[in-house]
């Protein structure tokens, strides 16, 4: 079974650094990273990830706007996205919900659970390296 | 003895004597026949006259009785119609009484002697005025008077011995009773041939009860009066407090603060205050054209119609919902709008009154308060989840075969830790100038040795970027007042910035002049500039020029809002020119006290 490819796209350089080892490390798959909203729709319907980590806090182009237009370009439409945010508040929650996401996860995550999360989300097996 | 009986009784002496003389005619007559003188013609001839004067006699005797019987038969009558008067009179309900000329009383019936409590014995001789009450007295004597020198001309032409008088009321005074009020009739029957008064006839009636009943009707009709009069008086009353009433439910409509209207069943606009126009955007008339839903925003209008309902089918009795108006230019306008329905006494519905409260400015500052914990929590959490990612990772061993992942992981939590304790700190400094606890150590200072320490503390990260910083001017001495520690932090964080944002091997410029009544301190710096439509939001909480500038320049986004807050507890201003690629000046000031 080939490794599962994941995009993960957050402009926090550190935060994504931490969690591209996490996935890694306790996932066992690939990760792709981009700083930028921007960055991630390109690289999004170039390299065809498995699944999308999306940081929904992001400058110039937020995360529900890279999520619209992903959801809206056949090409990316498909992948399953994953919402990255540091909003808890109930109206929050809610709202991501109706947005056909596959997940939610909050920071700050547990670092070792995050990979079992993202699973469970995706309905994937996990392989523990 | 009658006169019946005496005319009887001279009848038969009548009889009697015609009887004698017819008896002494046949006497003489048989003497004569028996005596034989010569005068015996004459004789005879003498009887002969005799008996026919007899017999005439006898004529007139028979006529006389006759008569005597016509005149007893009309006496008979004449007594018969006598007695009939006397009945009436004695048993008339009405006092009668008959006086002379002068009032003296003649005769008195049966109730004149109730009325007077008099026995009619003790009346007869007594003037009527002793039982007349005192005040009545002299207008009775004077019509005794007139009734005695005036009234023969004007008998009833029907009854000429008779005139007859209006009735009249007076009081009268009966003997050891009360003075009742009375209607009198008089009649005054003259002597034809003397034109003098025979007698007065009093007809006396005791109208008491009418009178009373009269005074009572009259006490009922003042009453009613004055019933009427304070009914009048009351509903006059309730007009001016229905008047006032209305006045003041006007001025209070017209002057309520907020939005007031009446509403109809169908959504239309019945009556709206100035209030409610001025929260629209429309005037009066324009609204009243325009109905509820129109101007309703569309998110709102279910919840709206859904409290209408509940009111018309009294699930509720009033309703209170926060929603959307569209003001006239378009905008929403953000209201609680509370109402209430209307019916009629038969329960039947008429309209909606509704009190809109413009809640604009409490909806900004919820969406603001909501979106600083937002930006807040964001901004914690994010270094948060860097340091807790890491550190899980490292103290789970599982990058123990990894030793350079190991010290990314070090480096990104002791990096992330420092991010994550100044924005604490920050956090708790805006926290705390905003509280009144906070005490400002107020003092005299020399500012230019203020710029010199900021200068100083910022010295490194000038050397990192290569900047010079310089001061000017760089010996004068210039005093304020002020909280020197939080000067210098006002200082450090507007020559942060300035270096953080400024071109390698350029020039920040630190600047204080004594004007007048101020010190005017200036941060100037050749950087990228901000934008104009920043220069006012960036010194707000969490508003960087560029949301990157927090990670990418090491800031928290809490700087400038500190140095304003810090300026504006000095009483001074602060703000910023610039020119984009060119560079900007921070300026504030700080007032110089008179004392």
């Amino acid at each position: 079974m080939p490794v599962k490819c994941i995009l993960l796209i957050d402009d926090e350089k550190d935060l994504s650094d931490v969690i591209q080892t996490c996935l890694r490390k306790l996932g066992g798959w690939n990760v792709l990273t981009a700083q930028s909203g921007r960055e991630g729709l390109g690289k999004a319907g170039k390299e065809q990830p498995d699944a999308i980590l999306l940081d929904v806090m992001m400058p110039d182009m937020d995360g529900l706007t890279v999520l619209h237009n992903l959801q809206g370009d056949p090409a990316t439409q498909n992948i399953p996205v994953i919402l990255l945010t540091a909003k808890v508040q109930p109206a929050d929650q809610n709202k991501y919900a109706l947005l056909g996401v596959a997940g939610v996860i909050t920071k700050p995550f547990d670092p070792l659970k995050i990979s079992h999360q993202i699973a469970e989300k995706l309905g994937w097996a996990l392989e523990i390296v | 003895m009658t006169q019946i009986n005496r005319g009887k009784h001279e009848n038969t002496g009548l009889e009697q004597q015609i009887q004698g003389v017819q008896g002494r005619y046949e006497a003489i007559r048989q003497n004569a026949e028996n005596a034989s003188i010569p005068t015996q013609n004459l004789l005879a001839e003498a009887i002969t006259d005799l008996g026919i004067t007899l017999e005439e006699l006898q004529v007139t005797a028979e006529e006389l009785y006759q008569q005597n019987a016509e005149l007893l038969t009309a006496r008979q009558d004449l007594e018969a119609e006598r007695q009939r008067y006397q009945m009436l009179f004695e048993l008339a309900p009405d006092s009668y009484l008959v006086t002379d000329a002068k009032g003296v009383i003649q005769e008195a019936n049966r109730a004149a002697e109730i009325l007077l409590n008099v026995p009619r014995s003790l009346l007869a001789g007594k003037p009527l005025v002793v039982f007349v009450a005192l005040a009545d007295r002299p207008s009775l004597r004077t019509q005794l008077a007139q009734l005695g020198t005036s009234a023969f001309k004007d008998m009833s032409p029907f009854r000429k011995h008779v005139h007859k008088e209006q009735a009249q009321e007076i009081y009268i005074q009966p003997r050891d009773g009360k003075a009742f009020p009375a209607a009198v009739s008089i009649s005054v029957r003259y002597i034809p041939e003397t034109k003098k008064i025979a007698s007065i006839h009093w007809l006396i009636r005791d109208v008491s009860e009418r009178v009373q009943a009269e005074e009572g009707l009259k006490r009922v009709n003042e009453q009613l009066e004055s019933r009427v009069s304070r009914r009048t008086a009351l509903l006059s009353h309730l007009n001016a407090e229905l008047q006032e009433s209305e006045e003041r439910f006007r001025g209070a409509f017209d002057n309520a603060v907020a939005g007031i209207a009446l509403v109809g069943l169908g959504g239309h606009w019945l009556k709206v205050n100035p209030a409610l126009c001025q929260l629209l955007g429309y005037s009066e008339e324009e609204l009243l054209r325009l109905d509820y839903q129109a101007i309703t925003h569309q998110d709102d209008l279910e919840q709206s119609l859904n409290a209408v309902y509940q009111l018309l089918t009294s699930e509720i009795t009033s309703a209170q919902i926060e929603k959307r108006f569209l003001h006239k230019q378009g905008h929403a306008v953000w209201v609680i709008c509370s109402m209430s329905l209307v019916r009629d006494k038969q329960g039947q519905p008429l309209y909606l009154v509704k009190q809109i409260q413009d809640i604009s400015e409490r909806r900004a500052m919820e969406q603001m308060k909501s979106e600083f914990i937002s930006v807040v929590s964001h901004e914690l959490r994010t270094p948060l989840a860097s340091i807790r990612g890491s550190l899980g990772l490292l103290a789970a061993g599982v990058l123990h075969d990894e030793p350079a992942t190991t010290q990314q992981m070090l480096d990104i939590a002791a990096h992330e830790t420092e991010r994550l304790v100044r924005l604490v700190n920050d956090i708790l400094d805006l926290e705390r100038f905003e509280t009144s606890k906070f005490t400002w150590d107020k003092q005299w200072c020399d500012a230019a040795t203020l710029l010199q320490q900021a200068a100083e503390v910022i010295k490194p990260l000038a050397e990192e970027s290569k900047i010079t910083v310089s001061l000017l001017p760089d010996t004068q001495s210039v005093p304020v007042w002020a909280d020197p520690d939080r000067l210098v932090q006002v200082l450090i964080n507007l020559l942060s910035n300035a270096i953080k944002f400024s071109p390698r091997e350029s020039t920040v410029t630190l600047t204080v002049q004594n004007q007048v009544e101020q010190v005017l301190f200036q941060v100037q710096d050749q950087g990228r500039g901000v934008p104009a439509d920043k220069v006012e939001t960036i010194f707000g909480q969490f508003q960087q020029v560029d949301a990157s500038d927090a990670r990418d320049k090491g800031g928290t986004g809490l700087g400038l809002a500190i140095c304003r807050n810090i300026v504006q507890k000095h009483g001074g201003r602060i703000w910023v020119e610039s020119a984009l690629g060119k560079g900007s000046t921070f300026y504030f000031t700080l007032p110089i006290p008179l004392e």
